[in-house]
């Protein structure tokens, strides 16, 4: 039954096949002859019943769970509300949360969900995917170091320059009269950084790379004793547990009505920008697609139909990757639109976004390839242009933001103009 | 038809890799592992066993010694080359392969903490074989650690043990057999290294799950992980617990307790030797993990993968440096100091772990939950 699954993955075994066998050709030429991997919900072939809500059950009590998920979604927005320049915390403090240990009370936790008890971390999961860390701890470490460093550059940057006006080169507050932002020497809010940089890190990760990827979804191993439904610590087989997990990364936050997600309420997340991506015309319909592939992949898991699974895990890969792609190019182009304008407080806060969101392209992962739509290289570099000089100071002319946001979509199928308003 | 063109492939990997291994060359690259093997065995591995043994030998002697005449002069030169052997012992820990593998020989020589009780029982009943399972927490380094530290406050009152003591002899009797056995497993393992073993070892070198590579490669990471990480400090400290519940009692050495730290180094540096092929007692450096990393060029994070690897050890070492002497009292003190100790060997253990033993081909044969 799982044989079909293995054509998912068949561009990553490919590459772990040429690792293995490096001084071989094999003769392996392109992958998949026929057509591409399913990218829209409404190819799916699929002949079981997929239930109207995310609901799931096994000897009618349910068989989802995503407690962790949930906790480490409400661990993040604390961590960042830490970062505001009047939290009062350290940057020791802010780290210690990120990096929690059991116990510790580096939480208010007022969902109540035993975050300070809980032995999850969010810095744990940062760049932790099987699929794309698995062999690399040493990429993985680097992506948490930047994560850290927002902190502790957050501290030592701009909460001490807090009452100062920020300029060229020096940190402090940049205003309109209406917002006030908080930015570093060259216009970073940290604080956007680190959040819409988690989107990517921290849950399309976890979510595409690791409990959707192939080490987990393909192994042969969990696929036994999905069919023999072993079950594994709770109501649930492995399998469906880890398609569960990806599912609380999008649609966990505790004030999301995750059986019927429509509006993100709480949510600051990547199910927060599904929905805005989903309110440009030229994007409607994403969030059905998210959603709907979700529930027909987990209810294929369900009937052992691998090959529908397989293919709403592609459109999972596509459209989640598409919604990151397309909110990097949506930011910078507001942030060229609001410098042309003169108004810093806007742009910087803008630009801010879209950069969290360009360090979180390199944690896609495009169904053509099994890759991401950037890789970690190409990532840094287009961040070095958005960085270069006295960073946003120096972007005013909006020529490298064009060129940056045309590099972007130029990866993707949607135009700089389709995803800029 | 789709679905036939991938088994087709998948059965083409298999294929093209089965031949490779039972043709010409039966591993993924041009490194010769047969060196690096020779180097381990000649240089680190057998040179380690003479000097565990000789080490072992002056402690039979000392032991002789202080059976013979037990004061407190005798005493004080047998606690030394007790010394000696359990900092040369941290070494030869890591070498959990053939018939140390099979004799279990580091569970015989180095459980700890040691059952005081059992130990007591054997030497007031005189009736007791060290050969059995049974009492591998009355033995070895740990229980000669007791015998020699641990019997009473002051040394006159360890050595009253062996002279006035209602059971006196029987304590003489029960030093006599601990280093016995200690060296009696350690001849044999040394013999069996200088006999056939050695040339088992070193032709083993293809890569595979029983190669001799792959699974001294294991060895090394299980010996960090378990016995370095883990033993010395993750259990004392209570890492995993919640709220953690420090156990200074579980610690090496827990009767002379003010060498825990001289031991834990000790057993990160031969962990970072044995990586670098490095000689014993030696600054010369053969064909290693390190040199073949080198020669296949693997990289992590823009520089070479071995300097990754030697920057954690060496990170790992200076944060040990930092702790007491005596970790009995410093965990109880300051533990959040172990604890950073504890994270910077797990770092080595990642790299090892992850961009290690996959660019080298070699499969992890122990696994650990994810934590989720």
């Amino acid at each position: 039954m799982y044989k079909q699954l293995i054509k998912a993955s068949l561009l990553s075994v490919t590459m772990v096949m040429f690792t293995a066998c490096k001084d071989e050709d094999n003769g392996i030429g392109e992958g998949p002859g026929t057509s591409g991997p399913v990218t829209d919900v409404n190819d799916i072939e699929f002949g079981g019943s997929v239930p109207a809500t995310y609901v799931f059950e096994r000897n009618s009590e349910t068989s989802i769970s995503f407690s962790g998920q949930t906790a480490r979604l409400a661990m993040n927005k604390e961590i960042l509300g830490y970062f505001s320049v009047t939290s009062g915390k350290t940057a020791s403090e802010v780290e210690a949360a990120f990096d929690h240990q059991a116990g510790a009370l580096d939480f208010v936790d007022a969902g109540s969900l035993g975050l300070n008890d809980s032995s999850k971390s969010v810095k744990s999961k940062i760049a932790a995917s099987d699929d794309l860390f698995g062999n690399d701890v040493v990429a993985g470490d680097a992506v948490k170091a930047v994560f850290s460093g927002y902190i502790s550059s957050n501290a030592s940057e701009v909460v001490v320059n807090k009452d100062n006006v920020a300029a060229a080169g020096s940190a402090g507050y940049v205003t309109n009269g209406s917002n006030t932002r908080y930015v570093s020497a060259k216009g970073l809010e940290y604080n956007q950084a680190f959040a819409k940089g988690s989107i990517g890190a921290l849950i399309a990760d976890q979510v595409l790379n690791n409990y959707l990827g192939s080490q987990r979804l393909s192994n042969s191993e969990y696929i036994a004793a999905h069919e023999a439904e072993t079950l594994d610590g709770g109501n649930y087989t492995k399998l469906e547990h880890y398609f569960d997990e990806a599912y609380g990364y999008v649609y966990g936050d505790p004030s999301v009505d995750f059986e019927s997600p429509v509006s993100y309420e709480g949510d600051a997340f990547l199910f927060k920008y599904i929905t805005k991506v989903n309110s440009d015309t030229d994007f409607a319909g994403i969030q059905d697609q998210i959603f709907k592939a979700f529930k027909i992949g987990r209810a294929a898991l369900v009937a052992n139909d691998y090959d529908a699974l397989n293919d709403a895990i592609t459109v999972l890969q596509y459209q989640i990757s598409k919604v990151m792609g397309v909110r990097a190019v949506y930011y910078l182009q507001a942030g060229k639109r609001a410098l042309a304008a003169q108004d810093n407080a806007t742009a910087f806060h803008d630009l801010s976004e879209g950069y969290g969101f360009v360090y979180s392209l390199q944690f896609t992962r495009n169904p053509e390839t099994g890759a991401p739509y950037l890789s970690a290289s190409e990532v840094t570099a287009l961040i070095e242009k958005l960085e270069a000089g006295n960073g946003f100071w120096d972007l005013t002319d909006g020529t490298v933001l064009d060129e940056v946001s045309n590099t972007i979509s130029a990866k993707f199928d949607f135009s700089t103009a389709e995803a800029a308003e | 038809m789709k679905n036939s063109i991938y088994l087709l492939v998948l059965a083409c990997f298999f294929a093209s890799c089965k031949t490779d291994a039972s043709v010409e060359d039966c591993t993924n690259d041009s490194f010769n592992r047969g060196a690096l093997l020779t180097n381990w065995a000649d240089n680190i591995i057998i040179p380690s066993y003479d000097l565990y043994v000789s080490e072992l030998s002056v402690v039979e002697s000392a032991s002789e010694d202080f059976i013979g005449n037990p004061d407190t002069v005798n005493l004080e030169v047998l606690r030394t080359a007790w010394m000696e052997a359990y900092n040369t012992w941290q070494n030869v820990s890591i070498y959990e392969i053939g018939q140390a593998e099979i004799s279990r020989f580091r569970d015989y020589t180095n459980t700890y903490p040691l059952e005081v009780s059992v130990v007591e029982a054997n030497i007031s009943s005189g009736n007791y074989n060290l050969e059995l399972s049974t009492n591998i927490e009355a033995q070895g380094l740990p229980a000669l650690d007791y015998l020699v530290n641990g019997l009473g406050v002051t040394d006159a009152e360890i050595v009253a043990k062996y002279v006035s003591d209602g059971n006196a002899t029987n304590y003489k009797k029960y030093l006599f057999d601990v280093v016995a056995r200690l060296k009696s497993m350690a001849t044999s393992v040394q013999e069996d290294w200088k006999g056939s073993y050695r040339g088992i070892f070193i032709s083993n070198d293809c890569s595979s799950s029983t190669a001799s590579l792959d699974k001294l490669t294991n060895d090394m990471i299980f010996n960090l992980e378990k016995v370095t990480r883990a033993g010395k400090i993750g259990i004392p400290i209570d890492f995993f617990g919640q709220p953690p519940v420090i156990a200074p009692e579980k610690v090496e050495a827990l009767y002379k307790q003010n060498v825990s730290k001289e031991l834990l180094i000790a057993s990160i540096e031969s962990s970072q030797d044995l990586f670098n092929g490095k000689h014993l007692n030696s600054e010369t450096e053969g064909e290693s993990l390190k040199s073949y990393l080198n020669e296949l060029q693997i990289e992590a994070g823009g520089k070479l993968l071995s300097i990754v690897i030697n920057d954690r050890y060496d990170a790992a070492i200076a944060q040990a440096e930092t702790l007491d002497d005596d970790f009995y009292m410093g965990i109880q003190s300051d533990r959040a100091k172990y604890k950073i100790t504890r994270d910077r060997i797990h770092s080595i253990i990642e790299v090892l772990k992850t961009n290690m033993i996959s660019a080298l081909g070699i499969k992890a044969d122990y696994n650990d939950s994810d934590g989720d």
